[in-house]
C-alpha cells in the first residue's frame, strides 16, 4: 500500500487505535500484523521472498554469535543470499544485456533470453538492512536478537519497509522492547511531519514533475534552455518526492512512539559535494560508509591517499548502481565520486599553498557562491540519473545551453506579454500552461523559505508553542492548501520505490 | 607512556589541533575533523606507532575512544 493512498489513510488510523489499546506486551504482534498486510498488499510473491530473507538472517545472526569459529563464513553466506537475491530480481537482466553486446562487440554468436522477473517493492531497502544487522552481530556491536517476531518487526516495520530510511540494528530494535504511551504533543507532531510529507510529495513534486516529465521524456522535440529548468526542476522534484516519503515514514513512526532517522538535511544548501552527501539520504550514505567504503579503505591503508580514493570511487559505483541497473545511474554514482575525489585533491593542494588559500578566503569562494556551485554540480549529475538512457543525456548535455540564445530573443520578441507569461514560456515548457511554471516556482520558493527558518530550530516546535487559535488556523490553513493545491489526477508513484 | 598519553598526541598530530584532549566517551562526533576520511590515517598511524595490527572486525566495532583504547591494551599487552 502506497502512503499518498486512500488505502493508507484508512489503514493507518486503525493501526494506530488498536496499537494503543491493547496492551504493551501485544503491541508488537500488532505491528507485525500490520507491517504483513501493508506488504502482501502489494503481491504475495514478494511478502514470501521478504520472510525468506527475514528468516534466514534471523538463524544466520544466531549462528555468528554462537559459533565463533565459523562466524565469518555464516556472515558471508547471510550476505550472500540477499546479495543473489538483489542480483537476481535487479541486475539480472542488465548484466545479461551487456554480455550479449560485449559479445556482439567481440562477433561471438551468444544470446540470454531477458526474464521477465519484477522488482519487489523495498528489496533494495530490506535487504540493506539485512546485511546491517548481520554485520553488527558479526563485529560485536549488536546482540543477535532470540524471538523472531521482534527482529521481523526490525525489518518489516511497516513505516519505513518500502524505501527506508536504513536503520541500523542498535537505534531500532531496542524501541520495539520500549513502552509507548499515548502522548497528545508526540501524535500531534507525528502528523504535522505526515502533512508536510504530504504536502513535499503531491503539492511539489507531483506539479513539478508535470513540468519535468515530459521534457526528459521527449527531449529532443524541446529547445535548449528548457532542459535547464526541467533540471532544476528536477533537483527539487526528486527532493520533495523522497523527503516527502521520508517525512511521511518519520512522522507515521512517531505518532506510535518510535524514532526513525532523519534521512535529509537541507541538503541544497551544502557547501561541498562531500557536505551533500552527508546531508542527503543520510541512511544510505551512512550504510555505504560503513559496510561499502570502511572495508575497502581498510585494505587499501597501505596505499594512503590512493588507497581512500579508490575506496570513495568503488562506493559511488556501487551508490549508483542501487539506484538502479542502469548506465545513466552508474554515472551518475561515479561523477558524484569524481567531484569528492576532485574537492580531496583541491583542498590539499590549498593547503599547499599560501595563495590558493587566500583565494579561499575571497568573496568568490564565500559561502553563497560555493552553495551554488555545490547545486550546480548536483544539478549535472541529476541529468545523468533523471535521462531515459546515455543517448539522452550526451543529447540534454550539449544542448542545454545552445538554445538559450533563441529563447532569449523569443522572449525580448515577445516582451509585450512576459507578465502575462503568454507566448513567452509556452515553447519551453512543451506547451504547458504558464500557471504551472509559475505556481512550481513559488512552491520551489515555499520550501526554501522553510528550509531557511528550519535553521533557526524546529518549526513544528515553534508552531506547538502557539496558543491554540492559531495553532489550529495553521493546520487547517495547511490542509486546506494541500486539498487545493495537490496533484491529484493519477496517482504518481514515489520514485525511489522502482529502486 | 601511558596509552592515553600516546594515544592523546597521535590525536593531535592527526586531526592537527593541540587542544585536543581525549576521553573513553569522546566519538567521531565530539573531535573536528574526524570523518570516514581521517578514521584511516588515524588507525594507521595507531598501527605504525603502537607496532600493532586491527582487524577489520576490530576496526568496524570502533564506536569510541575508549574502544580504540581496551583494543590497543589488549594488543599491547600480549
Amino acid at each position: 500500500m502506497l502512503f499518498n493512498s486512500l488505502e493508507y489513510f484508512l489503514f493507518f488510523p486503525v493501526t494506530v487505535a488498536i496499537y494503543f489499546v491493547v496492551p504493551h506486551r501485544h503491541r508488537w504482534l500488532i505491528l507485525l500484523i500490520a507491517s504483513c498486510l501493508f506488504y502482501a498488499f502489494f503481491s504475495l510473491k514478494c511478502f514470501l521472498l521478504l520472510i525468506a530473507l527475514t528468516m534466514i538472517s534471523y538463524i544466520c545472526a544466531l549462528l555468528i554469535e554462537k559459533y565463533e569459529s565459523r562466524a565469518r563464513a555464516v556472515l558471508i553466506a547471510g550476505i550472500l543470499f540477499n546479495v543473489a537475491a538483489l542480483f537476481i530480481f535487479k541486475y539480472l537482466n542488465f548484466f545479461g544485456e551487456n554480455l550479449v553486446r560485449i559479445a556482439r562487440i567481440m562477433h561471438w554468436n551468444y544470446s540470454i533470453d531477458a526474464l521477465k522477473l519484477l522488482l519487489p517493492i523495498g528489496l533494495s531497502f530490506y535487504s540493506l538492512q539485512i546485511i546491517s544487522y548481520l554485520v553488527e552481530v558479526y563485529t560485536g556491536n549488536q546482540k543477535a536478537e532470540r524471538r523472531p517476531g521482534i527482529y521481523a518487526l526490525y525489518v518489516i516495520f511497516f513505516p519505513k519497509l518500502l524505501a527506508g530510511p536504513i536503520e541500523k540494528p542498535y537505534s531500532m530494535i531496542p524501541q520495539f522492547y520500549e513502552r509507548h504511551d499515548f502522548n497528545y504533543r508526540q501524535v500531534v507532531d507525528g502528523l504535522m511531519l505526515v502533512a508536510w510529507g504530504i504536502f513535499q510529495k503531491i503539492v511539489i513534486a507531483d506539479r513539478l514533475a508535470v513540468i519535468v516529465n515530459p521534457i526528459f521524456a521527449a527531449p529532443r522535440s524541446c529547445q535548449g534552455f528548457s532542459f535547464v529548468i526541467a533540471t532544476i526542476f528536477f533537483a527539487f522534484q526528486i527532493y520533495c518526492d523522497f523527503s516527502g516519503y521520508s517525512d511521511i515514514a518519520r512522522g507515521s513512526a512517531q505518532v506510535m512512539g518510535f524514532k526513525l532517522i532523519n534521512n535529509f538535511n537541507r541538503p541544497y544548501f551544502s557547501k561541498s559535494i562531500y557536505e551533500f552527501w552527508r546531508r542527503w539520504h543520510i541512511s544510505l550514505s551512512m550504510w555505504l560508509r560503513d559496510y561499502i567504503y570502511t572495508p575497502i579503505v581498510f585494505y587499501c591503508r597501505a596505499q594512503r591517499v590512493a588507497g581512500v580514493l579508490t575506496a570513495i570511487m568503488i562506493t559511488f559505483v556501487i551508490c549508483g548502481l542501487w539506484h538502479g541497473a542502469q548506465w545513466t545511474f552508474i554515472i551518475w554514482g561515479t561523477l558524484n565520486g569524481v567531484y569528492i575525489i576532485c574537492e580531496i585533491v583541491i583542498s590539499r593542494l590549498s593547503h599547499s599553498f599560501n595563495k590558493a588559500k587566500a583565494l579561499s578566503r575571497s568573496p568568490l569562494f564565500s559561502r553563497n557562491m560555493r552553495v551554488a556551485f555545490t547545486f550546480s554540480l548536483t544539478c549535472f549529475a541529476w541529468i545523468f540519473f533523471k535521462a531515459n538512457n546515455l543517448k539522452d543525456a550526451g543529447y540534454i548535455i550539449i544542448n542545454i545551453f545552445t538554445g538559450s540564445f533563441a529563447f532569449f530573443q523569443h522572449v525580448a520578441s515577445n516582451f509585450h506579454n512576459v507578465g502575462t507569461g503568454k507566448g513567452v514560456l509556452e515553447p519551453l515548457l512543451l506547451y504547458q500552461k504558464p500557471g504551472d511554471f509559475f505556481a512550481a516556482v513559488i512552491f520551489i520558493g515555499i520550501l526554501l523559505s522553510v528550509h531557511l527558518i528550519q535553521r533557526g530550530g524546529s518549526i513544528r516546535r515553534m508552531i506547538l508553542k502557539r496558543p491554540l487559535f492559531v495553532r489550529w488556523s495553521i493546520y487547517y490553513l495547511f490542509i486546506m492548501s494541500i486539498v487545493l493545491f495537490g496533484f491529484f489526477g493519477a496517482q504518481v508513484p514515489f520514485t525511489y520505490f522502482q529502486f | 607512556m601511558e596509552i592515553r598519553d600516546k594515544l592523546n598526541g597521535i590525536f593531535q598530530e592527526v586531526f592537527k589541533d593541540d587542544t585536543i584532549q581525549i576521553k573513553p566517551e569522546m566519538t567521531a562526533n565530539d573531535i573536528e575533523g574526524w570523518d570516514s576520511f581521517s578514521h584511516v590515517t588515524l588507525i594507521t598511524a595507531i598501527e605504525i606507532r603502537f607496532n600493532i595490527k586491527f582487524s577489520l572486525k576490530e576496526v568496524m566495532s570502533f564506536k569510541s575512544v575508549g574502544d580504540l583504547m581496551k583494543w590497543i591494551e589488549k594488543k599491547t599487552a600480549i
